[in-house]
């Protein structure tokens, strides 16, 4: 196995692995991705960050951002979101209570990652309607 | 100045508009950078303060009364996350076609944040060009009561939330009388009595001090 696919499959273990947490994924036609592609009998699992840094363009001083970004293995997914499609998430916000889970849309453009086999989600907060 | 009086009759006409509509709240004033959580759902605000005041040489005498051209600043600020049904989308028993319609009809952050701007333009801009508020309520008129434009901002992400601002100009005209320092009101210590001397009497007349 090359390096660029040793990188890969460590994903399962550095991005699936004890640090991960399952995450439910909904399509734009109402499918729903609970399992991974890469093995049905696991949940689909990536990285939860409920904040993340940025800069601040006026000053160039790093903030934190309360947005949280999901991190996925691409493999593991059924299918990429294209550009432009709104996708919805399931992820658990409490690292205690990973069976209750909050939605958020995937609507902002996503960050690459592919040489890496990862995709990187910007999650927006919904409310009711 | 007039222009005081001006400013506080908008601020109480586009806060009874505020009041009335339920669209934004008022800020009578240039407020510090907010943060999204400040200005988001029924916190979207409408600033209006006094910005500008030009004085025209032709249009006034060194001794007053002086043309006084104002320019009120209106600055909209609104702020909103996404939208979606979220009793479809958060019921683990909704249907694939239900997730579906719920997605499709979800709106992004941009898209409510610019929706509520143009609905509180609308609003302040009916209030304020109301044909019953050429002279916003005062008892003296005012002149040459226009706003000529509106501006929307870029939309800026602030995490999760979506912040748009729009602003324009009010402008108005008033003649400014300059009344000049008002001397002291006297005390009782201090008044002064005048005895006037009439025919057939006696007494002496002048000045007394004294209370």
């Amino acid at each position: 196995m090359d390096l660029r696919s040793l990188v890969e499959s460590d994903l399962a273990d550095t991005l699936e692995g004890d640090f991960g947490l399952s995450v439910e994924l909904v399509k734009p036609d109402g499918d729903k991705q609970i399992q991974s592609a890469n093995d049905t009998d696991l949940l689909l699992r990536g990285q939860v960050l409920l904040d993340h840094a940025e800069e601040n363009l006026e000053t160039g001083a790093p903030v934190i951002v309360p947005r949280p970004v999901l991190t996925l293995r691409r493999s593991s997914l059924e299918r990429i979101p294209v550009d432009g499609e709104i996708w919805g998430v399931w992820i658990p916000e409490e690292p205690n209570d990973t069976a209750t889970k909050t939605f958020y849309l995937l609507s902002d453009p996503l960050e690459g990652g592919r040489s890496l086999g990862i995709i990187r989600f910007y999650l927006s907060e919904t409310v009711q309607s | 100045m007039n222009f005081i009086e001006i400013r506080d009759a908008i601020r109480t006409k586009l806060g009874e508009a505020a009041v009335a509509r339920g669209s934004f709240r008022v800020i009578g004033f240039q407020e510090r950078k907010k943060s999204a959580p400040e200005t988001a759902g029924a916190l979207r605000s409408v600033e209006v303060f006094f910005q500008r005041g030009d004085f025209p040489k032709t249009g006034g005498s060194p001794s007053g009364p002086f043309r006084h051209k104002m320019t009120f600043s209106i600055i909209l600020t609104a702020t909103a996350a996404a939208k979606a049904d979220l009793t479809v989308l958060q019921n683990p028993g909704s249907t694939a076609e239900q997730l579906a319609a719920a997605l499709a009809a979800a709106k992004v952050a941009a898209n409510e944040a610019d929706d509520i701007l143009d609905t509180m333009w609308s609003d302040v801009f009916e209030s304020l060009m109301d044909a019953r508020n050429l002279d916003f309520g005062l008892d003296f008129p005012l002149q040459d009561r226009w706003i000529d434009d509106f501006q929307k901002s870029d939309p800026a992400e602030r995490g999760s939330f979506v912040m748009i601002t729009g602003s324009a100009s009010l402008q108005c005209a008033i003649d400014e009388d300059v009344e000049g320092e008002s001397g002291t009101a006297a005390s009782s210590g201090d008044a002064l009595t005048t005895d006037l001397k009439i025919d057939g009497d006696t007494a002496p007349a002048g000045i007394t001090a004294g209370g």
